[in-house]
């Protein structure tokens, strides 16, 4: 009778231990808004349905427009309070989510560089309770000048548009700066402190005479990416970016990483957390698909022919 | 039996079978495991080399695609030319991050980025990079693998143009073979990876490890094939990065100096081993099953019959003895149960006369038993009654009646001449006294007669109808039909009869014959025990009563009186008489000297005078034992005073015994009693010895009185010769004194000269007179101790100073023999006490007789103490003592009897009187010698002595 009782007890045991694990919750802190972010949402969850087990769901707590090492350390405490196992977290949120320490591991998806944002000790050995995806966008910054220089191969004056708000991006900033060093270009660097005052400062910088508008890549310039694209077409000033949804929006061109495959691989990373590796040990990925998208229309548009070289290069070419 | 069997036979069945099966499991597994460890290990390095050939072509593929371009006039196209195809290249080899013309001269000529500007005509000299040496001497060269941002794996390749056309240098991005080895499938989960010529991993299927920069030398097996680099797998025992066993085989890509490992779980590897072990273990248990199956089949086939057989047993033995076995096996199981079934049925037939048998051993063995009881019964009462017969004789009858199932019995005593009732069983007290009156004599008249006249059992089958029968009227009076008599015999003579009857007409059988004459036996012993008893009784009182006054008469050897005490004494006890009367003849009287007994008597000291109407008187006179049975019978004239006496005392029988000395009687031993009676001859005999007795105490006091005078007298006399002596020699020695003086002075001339022949005889007569003086010195001192007169004077003394005088006495003596004369006195000797001037003259004497029977070698005088004593010994080498003599040296005038000691002189008084000295002292004088070695004498003295009182005596 009792053995009995007692296999009923584990068996019991069992199917608990396997429902948790068949229902883990997550959080998802991001600093934009969740329209911004949607598609990289979905990228997410697509990914982390293609690498989770079978019969295994992963319940995702989402928290917004987080920014500020303050906000960052309440909705950790309140992601732990609420059952998350693991927090995602995307772009700028990244560095005050990991210092805030969460008991619970960290996936995140960082454009900057990791290393020099001191989230991780080194690339391939994190150390820390935090692991992710870098998306280069320090050492690509330079490549979509000279993208932008192939085509516009007169181009003097670029206009480099930042999100202040965006962690790391002076880096950025100083990398450009290097670039177009002794390239006889004039760059000049306009940073937008909210989604508010982006097309103010955008036409500031179009009033400045630049010639090329480069916008460092951050989610909430994508949000603005449409509005921004018509201001500078309407100004005959073509666009540059990282990502392609901005080139669909409107810029002239964009090139870096495939962003639904690296959420994608995001995914990858939060069912491995969760199955038991440890973060430190799981090194950080860079993009190896790194996507140029050409936007025809937009050259047309401004009356730019484009040379063979980047056809060949394109991956995508917007008609 | 039981479960035993039927367990014993299925377990021995199914083990054997297990056994077989096991082994040859066992067996065919250890097989098909090493078969399949070879085939897997196969396969996997088939794998291995299939992997490895696999990104070798993913390289070469590389290789190739740059090889389009890089021909030998390519470098002489436009730049945008080269650019164009350089972008088109990354456009179809992704993992080309970088491109780089180098001319002839080692200087970039172009460079196109993914991820940097590209760059035209920068002219860096790149003539030293290894990328470029290697390639135009080689045309192709594959550059180390390294590592970017210490994360991603890259590596350079590098292919010359045809010509001298210079180098492509590509980075090839190695994160893209990631696609070849994660497609390469091993099993289930097995999987391919790459490690680089320092072991860090290139390629992995979990990007992770490479991005990390695992390095895979840790593992056995990697470590394992980078020591022996072309060396074949080993078979060593492998694990991966998670610990877990696998199975690892690697091959080499020796352009790029890369191993490619191929790694499958053992536990996969081996899943033919299990799978063919679990079939064995699923056929051993179905063999088992099988096995069970029918051993317990064969088994029950064997035990039921046994079964059967043991059922059927145990009705038999439970004494179902017409139960049959039915056991249709036609084997050895078959003819057992006929084996049972004929051993019942013997069984069954033996039963019935079995229990006929029994019952008749039963019936024997209770007579046995009864017979058995009745004759311990018997010696019981043979031993509870040693001094009776008739209660042995009581239970004879007893049982005689009752184990031959007789009415009557009865046991007759042959007694003063007649057969006569002693003992009956059963029989009316009234029959009884008529049976007591009777009296048998041998004869054909009575049963008992009958019995007695031939000495052998005689029945008589029915007494009243037998005419030959003379006592019908006993048998009508006690209405007994058959009699049979046992006789009771003792060395061939019937002591007694024993008759049992029956009132009805049976005849006894052997049988109870047999019993019957056990039984007489048995009462003949016990008669014989009674007879035997009497008789020892008797015997030990008359030897109690001789001891006792035999011990009388010799702790009273002076006075008469106590024996004769002791003998009435015992005469009353031992001689059936009530009152005994010694008497002793004094002359022609008689003396009342003792009296035992209630009767009225003589004092002690009355006398009668001899007369022989007394009948003692007469016994005394005639020396004859007189009887008198009754008084009152006697004479009166001629025992007139016995009569009168037996009147006034108050006796009628009287036995009197004479003291006999010499065939003359000095006494006699007179025994009364108060009722008329005779006395028995052996009480006659009794009364005869104790007489003797009385005589022979009487004797011994005489006799003693006798020896008592005469010893007295001889002290007297004794005395008076001592004395005698004493006086005789002092008397001798005055005169002798005188002769010797003046026989002195007549031969020094005072008396005018003496002629040369008188001066001879005169000194004879000296010499004579001096040894006659010595001679009456000695007899002096012997009578003065004999006579007790000798008395030592007692003083302090010095054994030294002793020894010392002996020594300058006799020294002369010994020189002029020429003799060594010498003495060994230990210092410290203490002083003694005794008579110093005797024990001088008892050394002198020994020392003077050592040297007078000494004639060369030495003497030599010895004294120690010991226990208070002083032992002063003498040491001679002279002619020795034989032994025969040595006792008798000692005595008065003894000397050994040979020609040289006659030669010597002497008186042969001197040890005697020095042992006497020396036992005054209360020591004692000893002597060891051997004929011609020499004599020691040994004397002993208390160092302390006293006198010993009257030595003499």
């Amino acid at each position: 009778m009792k053995r009995r009782e007692l296999i009923a007890v584990g068996g019991a045991a069992f199917v608990s231990a396997r429902a948790h694990a068949a229902e883990r919750t997550i959080g998802w802190i991001s600093p934009e808004s969740r329209e911004v972010t949607a598609p990289f949402f979905a990228a997410l969850e697509a990914g982390l349905k293609a690498n989770l087990p079978a019969g295994e769901t992963v319940r995702v707590i989402e928290r917004y427009g987080v920014s500020g090492p303050q906000a960052a350390a309440q909705q950790v405490a309140e992601l732990q309070q609420q059952g998350a196992s693991l927090i995602v977290v995307q772009g700028a949120a990244t560095p005050p989510v990991v210092q805030a320490k969460p008991a619970v591991p960290v996936v995140f998806a960082f454009s900057g560089d990791p290393v020099v944002g001191g989230i991780v000790q080194s690339l391939a050995r994190p150390g820390g309770n935090a692991t992710g995806m870098s998306f280069m966008s320090v050492e690509l910054n330079p490549k979509r000048i000279d993208f932008l220089r192939t085509m516009l191969p007169a181009c003097r004056k670029i206009a480099l548009l930042s999100n202040a708000r965006h962690f790391g991006e002076e880096n950025e900033i100083a990398a450009c700066q290097r670039t177009v060093e002794g390239a006889g270009i004039e760059l000049s660097v306009w940073r937008s402190q909210s989604p508010a005052d982006i097309q103010s400062v955008v036409g500031q910088a179009l009033d400045g005479g630049a010639q090329a508008l480069v916008v460092l890549p951050s989610s909430s310039m994508v949000q603005q990416a449409a509005a921004t694209c018509a201001q500078c077409l309407a100004r005959n000033v073509p666009v540059v970016s990282g990502w392609a949804s901005v080139a669909r929006a409107g810029a002239l061109l964009t090139y870096g990483p495939n962003l639904e495959a690296a959420y994608s691989r995001i995914g990858f990373y939060v069912v491995r957390v969760l199955g038991g590796a440890a973060p430190a040990n799981l090194p950080i990925e860079q993009p190896t698909i790194l996507e140029l998208v050409l936007n025809r229309k937009t050259a047309n548009a401004l009356g730019v022919t484009i040379p063979p070289t980047l056809l060949a290069q394109a991956d995508e070419v917007i008609e | 039996m039981k479960r035993g069997l039927f367990l014993k036979y299925v377990v021995l069945f199914v083990g054997l079978v297990a056994a077989v099966l096991v082994i040859n499991s066992a067996l065919g597994l250890w097989f098909v495991y090493q078969e399949n460890r070879r085939a897997s290990i196969e396969v996997q390095h088939e794998k291995a080399e299939n992997a490895a050939q696999r990104i070798e072509s993913f390289v070469r593929e590389i290789e190739r695609q740059i090889g389009w371009v890089a021909q030998a006039q390519w470098a002489n196209l436009p730049v945008e030319q080269r650019r164009f195809d350089y972008v088109r290249l990354q456009r179809q080899v992704p993992a080309i991050t970088e491109l780089v013309q180098i001319d002839r001269e080692g200087r970039e000529q172009l460079k196109v980025s993914r991820l940097t500007m590209d760059m035209v005509g920068s002219g860096t000299d790149l003539s030293k990079e290894p990328a470029f040496v290697e390639a135009m001497a080689k045309r192709t060269w594959f550059g180390p693998v390294y590592f970017r941002k210490e994360s991603e794996p890259y590596m350079t390749m590098a292919v010359a143009h045809g010509g001298r056309g210079g180098v492509t240098v590509a980075e090839i991005n190695l994160k893209f073979i990631w696609d070849v080895v994660s497609q390469i499938k091993v099993g289930r989960d097995g999987y391919a990876y790459v490690v680089g010529p320092q072991g860090r991993l290139v390629a992995h299927p979990d990007i992770s490890l490479v991005l990390r920069g695992t390095d895979m030398k840790r593992l056995p097996q990697v470590a394992a094939a980078f020591a022996s680099p072309g060396a074949g797998d080993s078979e060593i025992d492998a694990k991966n990065l998670a610990g877990v066993s696998v199975l690892s085989a690697h091959a080499e890509i020796p352009a790029l100096k890369w191993l490619v490992f191929v790694e499958v779980p053992t536990i996969e590897a081996q899943q033919p081993v299990i799978n063919a072990g679990l079939r064995g273990l699923s056929l051993l248990v179905l063999g088992l099953l099988i096995a069970a199956l029918a051993g317990a089949l064969l088994a029950r086939r064997m035990v039921v019959p046994i079964r059967a057989l043991q059922a059927g047993a145990e009705r038999i033995g439970s004494g179902e003895l017409g139960h049959r076995l039915s056991i249709k096996t036609g084997d050895e199981l078959e003819s057992l149960a006929n084996q049972f079934n004929r051993s019942a049925a013997a069984l069954e037939e033996s039963y019935a006369t079995l229990e006929q048998r029994v019952e008749d051993r039963t019936r024997e063995l209770q007579e046995s038993l009864e017979q058995q009881t009745a004759t311990a019964g018997i010696l019981r009462v043979i031993s509870q009654s040693p001094t009776d017969v008739e209660p042995v004789l009581q239970a004879v009858a007893d049982a005689a009646a009752g184990l031959c199932r007789a009415d009557e019995a009865a046991v007759f005593l042959f007694k003063d001449g007649a057969y006569r009732w002693a003992a009956s069983a059963h029989i009316a007290s009234t029959y009884v006294d008529v049976v007591k009156g009777e009296t048998f004599t041998p004869g054909n008249d009575s049963l008992v007669g009958r019995t007695a006249l031939h000495g052998t059992v005689v029945q008589i089958e029915d007494a009243p109808n037998d005419p030959d029968y003379g006592r019908r009227d006993l048998a009508q009076l006690g209405g007994a039909h058959t009699l049979i008599g046992v006789p009771l015999q003792r060395e061939g003579e019937t002591i007694g009869v024993m008759v049992l009857t029956r009132r009805h007409v049976e005849r006894f059988t052997d049988k109870h014959i047999e019993i019957l004459k056990i039984f007489a036996d048995q009462a003949v012993i016990a008669i014989q025990n009674v007879r035997l008893f009497t008789e020892l009784r008797e015997s030990l009182e008359q030897q109690t009563a001789t001891a006792e006054i035999l011990q009388v008469i010799s702790s009273s050897p002076t006075d008469v009186a106590p024996v004769m005490e002791a003998v009435a004494r015992a005469a009353v006890r031992f001689c059936g008489a009530e009152d005994a009367h010694v008497f002793l003849r004094d002359g022609d009287d008689i003396v009342s000297s003792a009296h035992e007994g209630p009767l009225s008597a003589h004092p002690l000291g009355h006398r009668d005078p001899l007369d022989i109407r007394l009948s003692r008187a007469q016994s005394i006179v005639e020396a004859r034992v007189t009887h008198i049975v009754d008084t009152e019978s006697l004479d009166a004239q001629e025992y007139s005073l016995t009569r009168t006496y037996a009147v006034k005392h108050g006796f009628r029988a009287q036995l009197n015994a004479p003291m006999l000395q010499e065939g003359r009687a000095i006494g006699c031993i007179c025994l009364r009693r108060r009722d008329p009676g005779a006395f028995t001859p052996r009480q006659i005999e009794l009364l005869e010895t104790f007489a003797a007795q009385a005589v022979i105490a009487i004797q011994n006091v005489q006799l003693f009185t006798e020896i008592q005078e005469k010893s007295r007298q001889l002290e007297v006399a004794s005395q008076h010769k001592s004395q005698f002596l004493a006086n005789m020699s002092h008397e001798l020695r005055t005169p002798l004194n005188a002769i010797i003086g003046y026989t002195e002075m007549m031969a020094d001339g005072l008396y005018g000269d003496v002629s040369e022949k008188a001066q001879g005889v005169l000194e004879r007569v000296q010499s004579n007179g001096r040894h006659l003086l010595g001679l009456i010195n000695d007899v002096l001192d012997l009578s003065k101790i004999e006579a007790g007169q000798l008395v030592l004077a007692m003083e302090e003394y010095s054994v030294t100073d002793m020894v010392a005088t002996v020594l300058s006495a006799t020294e002369s003596l010994a020189r002029t023999k020429g003799l060594k004369l010498g003495s060994d006195v230990p210092a410290g000797l203490p002083t003694g006490t005794g008579d110093a001037r005797r024990l001088t003259q008892v050394l002198l004497n020994l020392v003077g007789n050592a040297i007078k029977f000494t004639d060369q070698g030495s003497v030599e005088v010895r004294a120690a103490e010991a226990d208070g004593r002083f032992e002063l010994s003498v040491v001679d080498t002279g002619f020795g003592i034989a032994p025969e003599d040595q006792a008798k040296i000692f005595e008065e005038f003894q000397q050994v009897d040979n020609t040289s000691t006659r030669k010597k002189g002497g008186t042969g008084l001197g040890l005697s009187i020095s042992r006497r000295i020396v036992e005054l002292h209360g020591g004692r004088i000893t002597v060891e010698s051997e004929v011609g070695k020499g004599s020691t004498f040994k004397v002993t003295v208390p160092v302390n002595a006293s006198p010993i009182k009257e030595a003499a005596q």
